[in-house]
C-alpha cells in the first residue's frame, strides 16, 4: 500500500461570512491521480486554496502532508512556506504572468525548490520535450500565447517546480477539444514522472477516466467517493452532477 | 541656447524620473498612487542634512545613511499604516497616504522649522565649459546618478531573483502567491526601495531648491505626471516621462513664458493621455479566457 501524501480531515473553510467547505475528508496516496468533481461553487477551488494556506480555515480542521516521510500540518502555514515542501499548482484560469516571456514564466517554477542547477536544466528539457510549442515560443510574452498554449505553460511551470504533489484547477476549462485531450495526456505523463496528481475538473468523464479515485463535492461537502471506474459506472451520479453524455 | 536649455531640462527631468520610478513601483504593487512619496523624499533630505550639520558627517557618508533611514521609513509606512487599511478599500488606501503626507510635512515643520535650509552639493557647482555649453558638474552628476540608479533597478528587477519576485508579486499577486512568492514581503520591500530612491532624489534636488518642509509640493506632483506620462507601472516609462517633462518645462519657460513653467508639463500630459490613454510606453495585453 502506498503512503498517504495528503490527508485532509474535517476541513472547514470560510470566505468572510460564507462557509465554502463544511467538513471535508479526503486522502491522496503517493502516485495516485485523484479527481475532485463538482459543479460551480461546490468548493473545489476553495479546497486547493485551503491546501495552499490562502483562505481562512475553521477550528478542528487538519491538512496533513507527507514531507520526506513525516506528516506535516499545513494549516497555519503560508503559501510561501507550503510550496517549497514540494506542492505545485496549475491555477484556475492558468495564472501565467502575461508580461513575462515563456522562459521567464517557466523559471518561476524553479524559484522555491532547493536542488542542484543541473536538475533545472533536466526539467526544462523535459518540459520542452512535452511541449515543443513552448520551446518554439520561449522568447514570446506569455500574454501573446493562445489559451491552450498558456495552459501548457502553466503545466510546464508546475513541472519545473519538481513537485511531489501537483494540483490542477480546471486545466481543461475553455480549451478546444483537441487541446483538452492533450492536457489529459500530459496529466498521465506527469503521474508517470512520479508526481501525485490532485485534479479538479468539471469535465467529469475525462477526469474520471484517468483517475484512480474520485471525490464528488456538492456545496462544500463530499457526497460521493470511489474509484474512477465506480464513479463512471454510477449513472445517476453522472446524470446529476456531471452532465452525462459524451 | 536650445541645447543649453535641453541640458538644463535633462537635469530636472532625471530627478523627476527618479521620483517617478518610486511612484510607479508602488503603483504597480498596490494599484494606487502614494501621495506621501514626495514627503518621504523631503524627510530623507532633512535626515541627511541633520547628519551633516548635527552629526558632523561628510556628505558622502551622510547620504547612504539617510537612504537607509528613508528605506526604514518606507518599511514603517507599509507595515504600520498601509497594511492596516489594505483590505478595506482602494480609496481608504489612497486617503491614508494623503494623511501620511500631511503628518510628515507638518512634523517636519515642527522638527526642522519652516525656513529653507542650504544643502551642500556633492559635486561642484562651478559651471564647466563643454563645447561652448555651460553645465555644472552637479548637473552632470545628477543626470548620471539618476540614470545609473534607474538602470541598476532595471537589472535588479530582471536579473536578481528577489527583484524578479517583486516584479511578479506586483504584476499578478494571486498567481505569485500560488507560486510560493511571499507577496506581502515583496510589497514591504517595494516600499523600502521606493523610499530609498526618493531620498536619493531629495539629496540631489536639495542643493537647487534648499531643504524645505514643502519641497515636495511641486516635485511630488511632477513625479506623478512623469510616471503617468510614460505609462504608469513601467520603469522605462517613468524615465522617459521624467526627461520629457524636464525638457518641455525648460523649453517652455525659455521660449514661451517662465511664469507658466509648471503648466507646460501638465499640458503635455493632457495631450499624451488624450492621444494614448495608457501613457507612452504601456501596451494593453489582453488576458485570454
Amino acid at each position: 500500500m502506498a503512503d498517504t501524501i495528503l490527508k485532509v480531515e474535517n476541513l472547514v473553510s470560510t470566505y468572510g461570512p460564507i462557509t465554502a467547505l463544511k467538513g471535508i475528508n479526503l486522502e491522496v496516496k503517493e502516485g495516485e491521480i485523484v479527481s475532485l468533481l463538482g459543479s460551480n461553487g461546490a468548493g473545489k477551488s476553495t479546497l486547493m486554496k485551503s491546501i495552499l494556506g490562502m483562505v481562512t480555515i475553521g477550528e478542528g480542521s487538519s491538512i496533513q502532508y507527507n514531507h520526506d516521510g513525516q506528516m506535516v500540518e499545513l494549516i497555519g502555514k503560508k503559501s510561501h512556506q507550503i510550496i517549497p515542501l514540494g506542492i505545485a499548482i496549475v491555477p484556475e484560469g492558468r495564472g501565467v504572468f502575461i508580461n513575462k516571456s515563456v522562459e521567464e514564466n517557466l523559471e518561476v517554477g524553479t524559484f522555491f525548490r532547493k536542488r542542484p542547477a543541473a536538475r533545472d536544466k533536466e526539467l526544462l528539457d523535459t518540459v520542452y520535450q512535452t511541449f515543443p510549442r513552448l520551446k518554439e515560443r520561449r522568447k514570446q510574452l506569455a500574454g501573446t500565447l493562445s489559451g491552450g498554449e498558456q495552459q501548457m505553460l502553466a503545466l510546464g511551470r508546475a513541472m519545473m517546480a519538481d513537485p511531489r504533489l501537483m494540483m490542477l484547477d480546471e486545466p481543461s476549462m475553455g480549451l478546444a477539444p483537441l487541446m483538452v485531450a492533450e492536457v489529459f495526456n500530459v496529466i498521465k505523463n506527469v503521474r508517470e514522472m512520479g508526481i501525485t496528481v490532485l485534479l479538479v475538473e468539471q469535465n467529469a468523464k475525462q477526469a474520471l477516466k484517468i483517475a484512480d479515485r474520485g471525490y464528488v463535492l456538492t456545496t462544500g461537502e463530499v457526497t460521493q467517493t470511489g474509484t474512477g471506474k465506480e464513479l463512471l459506472a454510477d449513472e445517476s451520479l453522472v446524470a446529476a452532477y456531471l452532465g452525462a453524455k459524451k | 541656447m536650445l541645447v543649453q536649455q535641453i541640458l538644463n531640462g535633462l537635469t530636472n527631468g532625471s530627478l523627476y524620473a527618479l521620483m517617478a520610478v518610486g511612484v510607479t513601483m508602488v503603483y504597480k504593487s498596490l494599484g494606487m498612487l502614494n501621495f506621501a512619496h514626495g514627503d518621504v523624499m523631503m524627510i530623507g533630505t532633512f535626515i541627511c542634512l541633520t547628519l551633516i550639520n548635527v552629526g558632523g558627517l561628510n556628505v558622502l557618508v551622510a547620504i547612504p545613511l539617510a537612504v537607509v533611514c528613508s528605506a526604514a521609513l518606507g518599511f514603517c509606512l507599509e507595515r504600520l499604516v498601509l497594511r492596516r487599511v489594505e483590505f478595506s478599500s482602494f480609496v481608504n488606501l489612497l486617503i491614508a497616504t494623503v494623511g501620511v503626507s500631511y503628518v510628515l510635512r507638518n512634523g517636519a515643520m515642527v522638527l526642522f522649522g519652516t525656513n529653507p535650509q542650504k544643502f551642500p552639493s556633492i559635486f561642484s557647482t562651478t559651471p564647466l565649459d563643454i563645447f561652448g555649453f555651460k553645465i555644472t558638474p552637479q548637473s552632470i552628476g545628477t543626470i548620471c546618478v539618476s540614470l545609473a540608479l534607474i538602470i541598476a533597478l532595471h537589472f535588479f528587477f530582471t536579473k536578481v531573483k528577489i527583484g524578479k519576485c517583486m516584479e511578479l508579486a506586483s504584476s499578478n499577486p494571486e498567481s505569485a502567491t500560488m507560486m510560493g512568492i511571499n507577496v506581502s514581503l515583496m510589497r514591504f520591500m517595494t516600499f523600502g526601495i521606493s523610499a530609498g530612491l526618493a531620498c536619493c532624489a531629495g539629496v540631489l534636488i536639495a542643493p537647487y531648491t534648499y531643504a524645505r518642509a514643502d519641497m515636495s509640493a511641486t516635485i511630488g506632483l511632477k513625479a506623478f505626471a512623469a510616471a503617468i506620462l510614460g505609462g504608469i507601472g513601467n520603469l522605462w516609462g517613468a524615465l522617459l516621462g521624467g526627461l520629457i517633462l524636464g525638457v518641455v518645462e525648460a523649453l517652455g519657460a525659455t521660449y514661451i513664458s517662465s511664469a507658466y513653467r509648471d503648466a507646460f508639463s501638465f499640458i503635455v500630459l493632457f495631450i499624451v493621455l488624450f492621444v494614448k490613454p495608457t501613457g507612452l510606453l504601456n501596451r494593453k495585453i489582453e488576458n485570454k479566457l
